[in-house]
Parts: C-alpha cells; structure tokens; sequence
C-alpha cells in the first residue's frame, strides 16, 4: 500500500502534460506532499508554479477517485511504483541529474538496492564475437554477485541480459513507460526479465516511447552503477550518452578494444584515447574493479588434444584451419575437441569457423 | 473392318493403358479421332496420313474411325502416332498377320514415316511389364532408356518401313537388357581439390552428403559457398539401379532425359534461380508436369542466397521436405511425385553481406539484419540438420601449392558411409539416417548413459530447443558411419553439437 505522500508523487507524476521542474517545483511549495490533496492548497501551488491556465486541472487531479485509477493501471500489469520519498529508492539516484519521481518496476524491485550494480551498455549493431563476449562477460559478472544494468534493444542490451539472466540478476531499464515494449521484436526477453529479474522505467506506463528518451534513460543506468562497459558502437552511437553521463559523474568505464579504423567500435577506442576509459579484454578487470571473486567452476583437467588446442586458442590461433594446420589435425578430429571446449565455457565460437578462449 | 493397338499414355508418372480401335470403312473420305484426344493427338491424324503415304505410296480413300478407350481419360502427346499407325495399317491390309495383342506400341511420327522418341519411355515400359505384356515396340532412339528394364523384350523400330515389315512377319530382334553401372570416372569441374582451406565446411559437406542431411552455409560474398556447393556433386554417392529407375523416369517425363545416354546415372543437381515459381519448383502446368523439386529427387537441391527466394517459395518446400514426395492437385486429379531430395542452402550473414566480417564493415542497420533473416521462416530452419559458417579464405592459403585432398578420396568415404547405412535400414524402408524417424532414432542412435548427460548439459549450456536434439543424433549417427562405428561415440556426439543449427541469434 501506498502511503498519502506517495500517493501524491504518484498523481503528479502521472501528469504528462507537465514539465519535470513543474513538478518539481509544486512538491518544493508544499511542506508535505499529502497537502496537494487539499484542493484549495493543490489550486494555489499550481497557480503560483505553472500560472492560470493549467492550475485548476492540477489542482482537481489530486482526489482518491483519480490516484485510484492510477493505481488500479499499475497494478493490472503487476507494476510496482517506487516514488522519491518511498523506501527502497535507490540512493544513487538522489544525486543524479534530474532525479526521476517515480520508478516504474516489473519484477523484483530488490534488485535495486543491492549493491554493486554495473552497467553493461553498447550499440544495437555490434558484431558476432562481441556479442558473444558481451553474454559470456554478463555471465561471469551476474553470477559473481554483480547486479547487469542495461537497456532493452536488441544487439548489446539483448546480449548483456541473456547472459545475466540466468542468475535473474539484471536490471533492464527502458526509455518509455513500462506497458509498452520496445523494440517490440524483443518482447519475449523482455518478459523474461520482468519474470525472473527487474525492468524499470521513469515514465508512466501508459506513456510512448519518444526518441529523446533515450538519452534521458541513459542517464538512469548510467546513474544506477558503479560503472559501465561500452561493448562498441559507432563514434554517434547512443551508448556514447551513457558513457558520458558515467564520466561526468567520476564512474569507471570500461571499453572493449576494437581494431584501428574499426567503425562498428569508433566509440570504445575514442573513449579509452580521449576519455580516459579504461581498456577491457578481461572479465577480471571489471569483477575486481566491483571487488567480486570470480565463481570458481569445478575445473576439469584438460589433457590430450583439448590442451594442446585450447593453448593454441589462447595465444591466438583462432582460425579452424590455422589450428589443422599447426597440430597436424584433421578436421573430424579437432570438430569434437572445439565443441567440447566449447561446452566447457573455455572458448566461445565467433562468427565464421573462428573461437576466441574466454 | 476393326483392328486394335494396344499403347500406354501417362498421368503424371502413372501408365493408363490405351487401346487404338480403328474402323475402315466404305463411304465419304474421313478421318476421325475420338476418345478424349488432346490437340497433339488430333494432329496425329496428319502425321499417320502422311507417313503412311510416304512409306507405302498410297493412302485409302476411306472413312476412317480412330477410338482410343478407355474413352473417359484425356490422352496427351505424340506416342499414340505409331499405335494408330499400326492398328490402321492392319484394318487396311489383311496381309499383316502379325498378332500385337501383347505388344504396347507407342512412337511419334513424322511426315517422311521415320520414327521420333517419346519422353516418358521408362515408367512406359515399366508399366507395360507390370501389366504383362511381352513387347513394347518403340522408337530406336528410345531403346536404350527402355533397355533399363528387364524382363520385356524391346523391338526398336527407325521408321515406319520397319514396322510395316515387322507386321508383316518379320522379326526385330530384342534390343538388349543393359545392366546398369554408376558413373565413376567422371571428371568433375569443381572438385574439392580446388578448394583451398575451408576444411571445417568441406567436413560438414561431407557429413552431410553421407547422410543425405539437408544444409545452410552461411558466409560473406566471395567466400566460396558457391563454389563448395558445386563440388557437391563430386563427392556424392553413387545411385542405386532402383534410385535411378526413380529419377530417370522422372527426367524421362519432364522431357529433360539425354536420349543418348538413356539413364540419369549421376545424381542431379538443380540450382533454381530465385525468380522460379512456385509451380516451376514443386510442378503443375496444364498437364501437371514434374516441378524442379521432382527433377531433384535421390539428388541436391541447391538454393543459392536462400532469402532471395520469396518466402512463398520457400514454404512450398515444406511439406517435401517432411513427406519427401509432393501430390500436386488439379481439377483434372492429383498427381504424386517423389522429391526426395537433399536441400543444400547459402545465405549472407546480412544483405550487404559483410556482418561478421574482421576486415569489412557492414552498412545494413539492425532491423534489416533482422527483415532479411526472418525471411527463412523456423520450421524450415527445423529442417535443416546441418549449419556451418564459411570464411573468407586469405590471400596467401588461396594461391599456396598445397595439394588438397580430392573428391575422389572423399567421394569413396561417403560410399561406404551410405553402404553401411543402406545394410542398417534395409528393413526400414529409408535410405540414409536424415530420413529416420522417431522410432529409428530410438532404435539405431541409442547414447551411453554419459553421453546423454553431455547432451543434456549442452542443451542448456548453448540454448538450444529441444527439437534440436534429433537433427543433432542423426548427423552423429552419420559421423559414427563414417567412423564405421556401431555405436555413437562421445566424439561422434560432439562433433555433431558442433554443426548445431543454432537458427539466428543475436
């Protein structure tokens, strides 16, 4: 159950027509928020914040009947709302730019006063093996004890939430109100997430996706962690947004690599030459940053030809065929051993015929 | 007076018996066909005419009646030319006593009374020997297509003149019962010994010819899986004598048959290009012709840039796929033709094609990347066992000296994976492990207990779907027949994960 207070947030939030500082601006005027739900104190706050004409309609939102209406939408779709003043909101984001009024949650709103939350950000478009390394580092991440913050589009977001998903430890958040999915292509993950981890939003429900959002919900995960991995991107991608927001408020990032010239990851390689991210090629460096101990698996011994072909890997040879080449193998014998290291987690196949040891 | 030929016409790849009752009779100069003739067999009126004249120099003044029974069934094409040639001649001149009773007569003629080749001769005399006659009298030309079968005797005509003599009592002597041999000494154009590196792809193609598994190759342009697919032919295993009475009779009824040659000895290897339609690919047309499917059938049907094809076209393939044999419906009645054929595919990884690419970079957005793969609906993906990657080869491998295995050294491997899996299945009914079933599978692709534990961690730790899991044994049973191994191994098994379809993620 909401409280009084609450309750008002909510009901003004809810208000789309009404900037952010307006809002702001009539919860300053008033000692508690519960007043506005006198409606001759509503109806002067108003007037003196956002003048004549919007005042009356304000004013008259705040009875029982309408925060009931309200209500009874979020809780249609199971959707939780954790105002500025409630318990549970997260104290990052008191010192964030713009502090949201509201969060909008679907799933387990725990996840969003545990600690050690790290964002995992990167353009729609990356390439194969990056995504694959973006999953298996989501992985490693969540299941050491790292909560994933990151978006909901396909291509890095999907990516960072498939892999942390299985610890149920992820924290999607979304640019536009929480009932409405986007991209829609994504709507099972999407579910997934509210099923079995967290999706949040800033927005009211009922309120559409709009381009400039994104930005601004960059903002959010940016301000939620610790710190961010930039997976890749064009130097325009929008994840440079979250990337900067993490800079400007003195938090880590992290970039992947990418080769010189390379368009699809201008943006990793600028922020670790101009921006002082720091370079990433290995999950140890994010999990010790969060002081995290990766998750010992009960290792297997490798022998025979599984060892002498992972070392390969390892130092590089990546190609199926540079490996024939270099062990002599034949192609039906070094198949079983790929896939076997494979399923062991030690390398992970990129695109083509090529694996990279993780 | 009445005389009567006995001939055989097709629907689809079926015989109908036909027989050719002529009527000479007294009275006003005609010549009339009756008995549902389409206009090739109206128009042989003039052919018979003609040819008669020009063989024996005259030509009756009579009224002529042709009835071809039964009178029910729409007859098409030119092979009822000789059988109302003979059966006139006969009701004409009471000198020729040969008795035809048993003999199915069929033959095109032209003017000058030289015989022409029909298509269709061998599920002709196929029928012909089903129903019990004893000679099938035919154009020389398409005596060696109709050698293929035992057990009848062939008498090969030129010309009319010759058959005329043969009713007259002389004797043809049998064309000769060819025994039928595979090619195997043939000189490829596009042998796998041209291919340099790629040897994760070269394995999975012969993995996947072994066991007739049907495959994807995704890769950049220029990375050869063009190039791969036609070695497909190459390395394929040799026909069976009944797989290419099959497939020969339906080229023979396609049209599409070398007359010289007679047989479809090598597997065939249609490439449709993307602008086919969808009768062109699964058959129709006004006399409900064998599509290119069909035309595949015990061979490769290879879909060059698989998204190219528009997705009606694809899903038409569905169904063979799953029955291996496509019934195309008309209002005329359904025809059934086999199509069992391996489905081999290409696609780019993206419609610029340079998605994944270490050196290029690829200019389409997320969402056509998406667009252009959900071209290539799931259930068909489902029936594709085998996905494999293929990579830009660099510069220095493509011009190396190195010598690369051959087909022939591949193509003798996958033979005898195929002959161990024809002695497996001989009381199946199938012919090679993409074609087992549930109850096969349980059967012949029994794993350790060990094994099964692999397989099921696999299953969690790649996300793969459980319908995955029987395309994974069959490729592994094909494996462990390459290994000429009883059982599936641990690194049959893995090796099979390997060639997962692991449909389009990311």
């Amino acid at each position: 159950m909401y409280t009084k207070d609450e309750l008002a947030i909510i009901v003004l939030d809810s208000m789309l027509g009404l900037e952010y500082k307006h809002k702001i601006n009539i919860l300053a005027a008033v000692k508690r928020p519960s007043d506005l739900f006198d409606k001759e104190a509503a109806g002067r706050v108003a007037f003196s914040v956002i003048g004549e004409n919007k005042a009356n309609t304000v004013a008259s939102a705040f009875n029982d009947d309408y925060a009931g209406f309200i209500l009874e939408k979020c809780e249609k779709r199971g959707t939780k709302v954790i105002t500025k003043i409630s318990e549970g909101y997260p104290s990052e984001y008191v010192n964030v730019f713009m502090p949201p009024l509201c969060l909008y949650c679907n799933g387990d709103e725990r996840l969003l006063s545990k600690d050690k939350k790290f964002a995992i950000v990167g353009s729609r478009k990356c390439s194969p093996e990056m995504l694959a390394l973006t999953t298996d580092f989501a992985a490693e991440i969540s299941s050491a004890g790292g909560i994933i913050v990151t978006g909901s589009a396909g291509g890095a977001d999907s990516a960072a939430i498939k892999g942390a998903l299985d610890s149920g430890s992820v924290i999607s958040v979304v640019a536009g109100g929480i009932d409405h999915v986007y991209p829609e292509f994504n709507r099972r993950l999407i579910e997934k997430v509210e099923n079995s981890a967290l999706v949040i939003s800033e927005q009211p429900p009922e309120y559409e996706v709009k381009p400039w959002l994104f930005p601004m919900r960059n903002r959010l995960i940016a301000g939620l962690s610790k710190g961010v991995l930039i997976t890749g991107g064009k130097l325009d991608s929008g994840a440079r947004h979250t990337a900067t927001f993490a800079l400007d408020d003195g938090k880590e990032v992290f970039a992947f690599p990418y080769p010189p010239r390379s368009a699809i990851g201008a943006l990793c390689n600028s922020l670790i030459k101009n921006s002082g991210a720091a370079l990433c090629d290995d999950v140890n460096d994010i999990l010790s940053f969060l002081g995290l101990e990766r998750k010992e698996e009960e290792k297997t011994e490798l022998e025979g030809d599984e060892l002498s072909v992972f070392k390969l890997i390892k130092e590089g040879v990546e190609d199926a065929d540079a490996i024939l080449e270099k062990t002599g193998m034949k192609m039906f014998e070094l198949a079983p051993v790929l896939t076997s290291l494979e399923l062991q987690g030690l390398i992970v196949k990129l695109s083509g015929n090529s694996y990279k040891a993780v | 007076m009445v005389s009567k030929a006995k001939s055989v016409v097709l629907y689809g790849l079926d015989g109908i018996l036909v027989e050719v009752e002529t009527d000479v009779a007294k009275g006003e100069e005609k010549f009339d066909i009756v008995g549902l003739p389409d206009t090739a067999v109206k128009e042989s009126k003039d052919r018979v005419r003609s040819a008669i004249k020009n063989t024996s120099g005259t030509f009756p003044y009579t009224s002529i009646t042709v009835n071809l029974a039964p009178a029910d069934v729409k007859k098409e094409g030119a092979n009822l030319d000789l059988p109302i040639a003979v059966a006139l001649l006969k009701a004409l001149n009471n000198k020729l006593i040969r008795d035809v009773g048993s003999t199915v007569i069929v033959g095109e003629l032209s003017l000058e009374g030289a015989l022409r080749p029909v298509s269709g001769i061998l599920p002709i005399t196929l029928f012909a020997k089903k129903q019990g006659f004893k000679n099938i009298l035919l154009p020389a030309e398409n005596a060696k297509e109709a050698s293929l079968v035992d057990g009848i005797n062939i008498l090969a005509a030129e010309d009319l003149k010759k058959v005329i003599a043969y009713l007259s009592g002389e004797e043809i002597a049998p064309y000769p019962f060819s025994e039928f041999t595979a090619d195997t000494d043939v000189e490829y154009p596009n042998d796998l010994k041209y291919v340099k590196g790629q040897y994760a792809v070269k394995r999975a193609l012969e993995v996947a010819v072994s066991g007739g598994h049907n495959m994807l190759m995704i890769g950049a342009p220029g990375s050869g899986k063009t190039m791969l697919a036609k070695c497909i032919p190459s390395i394929i295993p040799d026909m069976t004598f009944e797989e290419a009475l099959e497939t020969t009779a339906i080229h023979s009824v396609y049209g599409s048959l070398d007359k010289r040659e007679g047989v479809v000895r090598m597997r065939p290897f249609v490439t449709p290009h993307h602008t086919a339609t969808n009768i062109a690919l699964v058959g129709g047309g006004q006399s409900v012709k064998p599509g290119l499917i069909s035309l595949a059938h015990n061979g490769v049907l290879y879909l060059d840039e698989m998204p190219e094809y528009t997705r009606q076209t694809l899903e038409c393939l569905r169904q063979p796929l799953e029955d291996r044999v496509i019934t195309v419906s008309r209002a005329k009645g359904n025809v059934k033709y086999p199509a069992d054929f391996m489905l081999v595919t290409s696609m780019n990884p993206c419609p610029c094609g340079n998605y994944g690419s270490k050196v290029l970079e690829c200019r389409c957005s997320e969402s056509q990347i998406r667009k252009y793969r959900a071209k290539i609906s799931g259930p068909l993906l489902d029936r594709i066992d085998i996905q494999v990657h293929v990579d830009n080869v660099e510069y220095d491998k493509l011009v190396s000296k190195e010598q690369e295995e051959s087909s022939a050294v591949v193509r003798r491997r996958v033979n005898k994976a195929r002959l161990v899996q024809r002695e497996r299945f001989k009381n199946d009914g199938i012919l090679c492990n993409a074609q087992m079933g549930e109850k096969e599978l349980a059967k012949y692709c029994v794993l350790s207990e060990n094994d099964e534990k692999l397989l099921k961690r696999s299953f969690e730790a790649l996300g793969m779907s459980a319908r995955a899991r029987s395309r994974i044994l069959k490729v592994a049973r094909t494996i462990a027949d390459l290994d000429y191994s009883e059982n599936i191994g641990r690194k049959h098994l893995l090796e099979a994960i390997g060639y997962r379809n692991s449909g389009f993620e990311n």
